[in-house]
């Protein structure tokens, strides 16, 4: 008999461990803008396109 | 856009006002935690712009690095699972666009890469866009499934500091891939 390279259940105390390690790492970065330079790089480069493009220019809102 | 489960990871996602993230494990040759968010960038044309970010989480130093080259043997699977989370993000927002930048395709990246690299390929630089020609070089590959399901604009700020957006056309340099849903 070949022997079980996983248990099921130490497969789902993995996927329970790994669920809670997400979820840490989640509510250390709630709120953080993970990627302030690539924001303001894409802000950069709509801001360009705004002033090329005058038809382009929007009131600003937020995703919600 | 969709995947078959084994060539993507399992993630969790974090939907709040502000943005959504989504956060995985790539199991190569080492655990390493991925982050993906997205995030409020302005409006064009009475749209939403949201930038896809994408990095490394290091529980450390409590940072995400989207500058990394990782190398844990399973790139194919982590791209997969970030380009899988672009159908949640439009069905929560059918109404915005997405930007995809890559952090090589900066200005200074050059400069920066060519003080550190051993290559020293100057202006020919092969890293400078590399992270965006993955993103197009899939674009273009599954253009005609992904075509009929989204519509896909290229941008790029000219050498007289001119940016451009304009529809996809396949072969361009484009350093921003832009995206929004097809009714």
């Amino acid at each position: 008999m070949k022997p079980k390279t996983k248990d099921r259940n130490e497969e789902s105390k993995v996927s329970v461990s790994k669920n809670a390690l997400l979820s840490l790492v989640a509510s250390r970065l709630n709120g953080r803008d993970l990627f302030p330079g690539k924001i303001k790089r894409a802000r950069e480069f709509v801001r360009k396109l705004k002033q090329t493009n005058p038809e382009t220019q929007d009131q600003n809102t937020k995703l919600a | 856009m969709s995947f078959e489960v084994e060539f993507i990871y399992e993630k969790r996602e974090f939907k709040s006002a502000n943005d959504l993230k989504f956060f995985f494990v790539s199991e190569g040759y080492e655990d390493v935690i991925k982050a993906i968010q997205y995030a409020f960038v302005d409006v064009v044309e009475n749209r939403e712009v949201i930038n896809l970010g994408f990095g490394d989480y290091d529980m450390d130093t409590d940072t995400v690095s989207d500058s990394v080259t990782t190398n844990n043997n399973d790139g194919r699977k982590v791209f997969n699972t970030v380009l899988s989370t672009i159908p949640i993000f439009f069905k929560y927002y059918p109404d915005k666009m997405i930007v995809v930048q890559g952090s090589d395709s900066d200005e200074d990246f050059r400069e920066r890469c060519n003080q550190n690299c051993e290559k020293k390929c100057g202006e020919g630089c092969r890293k400078f866009n590399q992270r965006i020609r993955i993103y197009r070089t899939y674009v273009e590959l599954h253009w005609d499934v992904l075509n009929k399901e989204y519509q896909f604009f290229g941008g790029f700020v000219s050498e007289n500091g001119v940016a451009v957006k304009e529809p996809y056309v396949k072969g361009r340099n484009y350093t921003s891939v832009l995206l929004i849903k097809r009714n």
